[in-house]
């Protein structure tokens, strides 16, 4: 409960990361080529553009607070 | 993909179109419970309501100007679905949060309060070595720039699923009648009608050929790009520039905060409507 309450908002940043990912996969064809786009032909090219996206961040926040499950020390406390 | 699982007897789209709703409904009480149990009564009410006000009147100003229409959806306030203004205000809210960690690491966090992240005043590290406006324009550039990032891929899978629908970049095609968009039509086109009200015949005359936003990125309007940008940098340094008063009472807070929105949405829309990019 408590990783959850501190890690919400990545939790949820990279869930919605994943859902935009996998509604590209099963995009209809027909519907992808309304866009017009000469880059997104396909519903993959939009998965692929959301892990070009989304994922360094995430990979970044990662790196940020590694070992940040341990108890944070109270700057409070250590003046 | 898709033609393997409508061959199976799923039809992705029309699930994926219609759990969009629930889906963000579940988001938004997700983002305003955490808020609550963290920051407060006060700050909650102040940035929701900021955040939900501002966005549903540029919304509804967009919907009635005529630029798209939101088809499909079971709660409305007035023409802009309750999900959409709900939706911005928490993903700017876990973006905010995000940009936070991302930027001071774990030094972010509020040992005594877990989820919640130190107030950025002159007690916080300041970045650059610049002052607190730096510190806030820098931060609200990460919030602006992480929300782009997201909308770029929203909005084509929002054309593709009907989440919402543009009306056409072609001359005369978005004077077709009436009726004629249908939420789970993901068969052809579907063709818009511009609203004749005062709102669409204010903007008119910046569309005098017909065409509305030919530009377009990923098949989406760049004004749209453009907009999302501008819009959460401009609600993300006023936010954040508020609370970094830890001085102010809560009520003078929530008074400013709201003020500035209410100032921003005639500014914000003429400035983002109008140009015809």
């Amino acid at each position: 409960m408590h990783f959850i309450n501190k890690h919400l908002h990545i939790l949820l940043y990279a869930g919605f990361w994943i859902s935009l990912g996998s509604y590209g996969l099963v995009a209809p064809d027909h519907r992808v080529a309304e866009l017009g786009s000469e880059v997104v032909t396909k519903g993959a090219h939009l998965s692929l553009i959301a892990l070009l996206l989304g994922a360094p961040p995430l990979l970044f926040y990662c790196w940020r607070m590694r070992g940040s499950s341990e108890v944070v020390e109270d700057p409070a406390r250590k003046e | 993909m898709f033609d393997l699982l409508t061959s199976a007897g799923f039809d992705p789209a029309r699930a994926i179109k219609a759990g969009f709703e629930p889906s963000l409904v579940l988001l938004f009480i997700a983002c305003l419970i955490h808020s609550l149990r963290n920051h407060g009564r006060a700050r909650t009410l102040r940035e929701f309501v900021a955040g939900f006000g501002l966005t549903l009147l540029a919304e509804s100003t967009g919907v009635l100007s005529g630029a798209y229409v939101y088809p499909g959806f079971v709660f409305y306030v007035g023409a802009t679905p309750f999900v959409n203004p709900a939706s911005w205000v928490a993903l700017v809210y876990v973006i905010m949060e995000v940009s936070n960690r991302l930027v001071w690491g774990q030094k972010a966090l509020d040992p005594k309060q877990p989820g919640k992240s130190l107030p950025v005043d002159g007690t916080s590290p300041l970045l650059l070595r610049g002052s607190l406006v730096t510190t806030l324009l820098v931060l609200a550039l990460i919030d602006a720039s992480l929300a782009l990032c997201i909308d770029l891929v929203l909005d084509p899978l929002a054309t593709i699923y009907n989440w919402w629908v543009w009306v056409p970049a072609v001359a005369g095609e978005h004077t077709i009648g009436p009726g004629v968009v249908t939420a789970y039509n993901f068969s052809g086109d579907a063709w818009l009608t511009t609203p004749d009200n005062p709102l669409a015949r204010l903007w008119a005359p910046a569309f005098a050929e017909g065409y509305r936003y030919p530009t377009r990125v990923f098949g989406i309007p760049l004004i749209n790009f453009i907009a999302w940008l501008v819009f959460v940098f401009v609600y993300a340094f006023q936010f954040r520039w508020v609370e970094s008063h830890t001085v102010w009472s809560e009520r003078k807070k929530t008074v400013v905060l709201w003020s500035l929105m209410l100032l921003d949405w005639p500014v914000l829309a003429f400035l983002l409507i109008t140009p015809n990019l």
